[in-house]
């Protein structure tokens, strides 16, 4: 039985806004996160539900049945368009973590019959083995053959965007790196030089 | 290969960075320990990442005493107290690559370092046997996975992902033994494969130069990269995979260590080796 207050990392002396912050951080780092292409993307589902039941399961507690703020909950993972049969058959091998015989049906594909979904599920079988670099060039090629296609941007972009550091962002972090010291140092060498051409000297020694 | 996987200091709170010191110093002590003197110097961040991570996803309290370094008599460490079998393995695994690190570099040394190595070997050979006996699925693990290594290199695959592949699936498996509850073994297990990856692939990078002058396999030379921010993407790309997994398991304590680690740590080390690289050229 896990420990609500132990899983959204709060204790029994937080505040309830304490405990909206900081289940909305949890949640949202899963979310913003692209579980199509994990395997685990069962177990982010399971997470998902367990942060729930654990902030409705505090503020249950809290308010003794009373009818407690929302906390805008997030949706589970959405995942269809109409696909012809051969390729929704070889997603839903994908889906069920059979890689080998979805990659035997993706073979038995001829590469002129090929369409944007083949290397789309390419992609995912690629990135469900953790063959980042080949899952992110089919992703590439999928979204480049029909960019209209929201799973192939999502997918696409979720994996470029890591390329920069994104992946940082949902932790409050910045996804490029400023160093945060060279900034200042940098403005307050500007500044320096510009007080000089003024008369002035905000840095005597440069 | 060792030494990579580092805390970025500047973002970790001081008691945090104390806590993880105390953990590699208690590792240096467990190494001492079982093994005696000469292990003790080839600790390496690696390994004390490997238990700070086993560690965090235990229920088990853990206390720090204050004791002086026995290198280093001016210098005062925290040591955990008790035993602790994150330590243990840690201190076992260590000794197993190292060991078989070793005995690989040799075939792609000159012949004065292969000297050098097989000295070295010789001298490890009892810590060697002693780490098997305490750790016999490790030992098989690792053996397993240089050769799978061995067959990469001599297939000369220009593919990055097949390159790092043994890397990744030896540290997903020895990130995931012993685990009970089967969800936690998949998530540790996708933790570990890209960390293993993400250490290939910036010791590959780190060693470009090299191995274009010596002529050793390098997937980055023999995919024509010479495209160092395409590199840099790479490796970003495989720290953002690891992250999700991470985020996935239900981490007890010492969380803000690993994530500094996760997120920073690796973030940086990328970085600095990427921007070392540019400026060589």
């Amino acid at each position: 039985m896990i420990d609500p207050y132990e899983l959204l990392g709060v204790t029994l002396n937080s505040s309830d806004d304490e405990i909206k912050n900081a289940y909305r951080e949890k949640a949202r780092r899963i979310h913003e996160s692209d579980y199509a292409g994990s395997p685990l993307s069962d177990i982010a589902d399971k997470k998902m539900k367990e942060l729930d039941n654990a902030y409705d399961a505090i503020m249950a507690q809290r308010r003794q049945g009373a009818d407690y703020s929302s906390k805008n909950s997030y949706g589970t993972y959405t995942n269809s368009t109409y696909t012809p049969p051969t390729y929704a058959e070889i997603r839903e091998k994908i889906r069920r973590n059979d890689l080998d015989g979805a990659q035997i049906m993706l073979d038995n594909i001829p590469s002129e019959s090929r369409i944007a979904e083949w290397f789309y599920l390419q992609g995912m079988i690629q990135q469900k083995k953790g063959w980042a670099n080949a899952a992110y060039e089919n992703y590439e090629r999928a979204y480049r053959m029909d960019s209209m296609n929201p799973e192939y941007s999502k997918a696409f972009q979720s994996m470029h965007n890591q390329r920069n550091g994104g992946y940082r962002t949902a932790t409050g972090r910045s996804a490029d790196s400023d160093c945060g010291f060279c900034n200042i140092c940098q403005g307050l060498i500007c500044a320096d030089c510009c007080c000089e051409c003024m008369g002035g000297d905000i840095i005597p020694c440069c | 290969m060792f030494g990579y996987i580092k805390t970025h200091r500047p973002e970790l709170k001081v008691r945090d960075d104390e806590t993880y010191k105390g953990i590699y110093c208690s590792l240096c002590k467990e190494l001492g320990k079982r093994y005696g003197l000469l292990s003790r110097l080839f600790l390496s961040y690696d390994s004390t990442f490997l238990a700070v991570a086993m560690m965090a996803l235990s229920d088990e309290k853990i206390c720090f005493e204050q004791k002086r370094c026995p290198f280093n008599p001016a210098k005062k460490c925290n040591f955990c107290r008790g035993e602790h079998y994150e330590l243990s393995f840690a201190a076992d695994v260590s000794v197993l690559l190292l060991y078989n690190k070793v005995r690989d570099n040799i075939k792609d040394s000159t012949l004065f370092k292969a000297i050098l190595y097989r000295i070295l070997l010789v001298m490890l050979m009892h810590s060697y046997k002693k780490a098997v006996k305490n750790c016999p699925d490790a030992a098989i693990l690792i053996e397993e996975y240089m050769k799978m290594q061995s067959a990469v290199e001599e297939k000369q695959s220009p593919s990055i992902d097949e390159a790092a592949e043994p890397t990744a699936k030896l540290l997903s498996e020895i990130y995931s033994l012993y685990e009970s509850d089967e969800d936690t073994e998949r998530v540790r297990a996708r933790v570990g494969y890209f960390l293993g990856r993400w250490i290939y692939m910036i010791d590959a990078f780190d060693d470009i130069e090299k191995d274009r002058k010596s002529g050793n396999y390098n997937p980055f030379l023999l995919a024509g990269q010479d495209n160092y921010e395409k590199i840099k993407g790479d490796l970003l790309m495989t720290v953002g995979e690891l992250a999700k997994a991470y985020e996935l398991l239900n981490i007890k304590k010492f969380g803000e260590i690993t994530e500094n680690i996760i997120y920073d740590g690796l973030y940086y080390r990328t970085l600095s080796v990427y921007e070392r690289k540019k400026s060589n050229d």
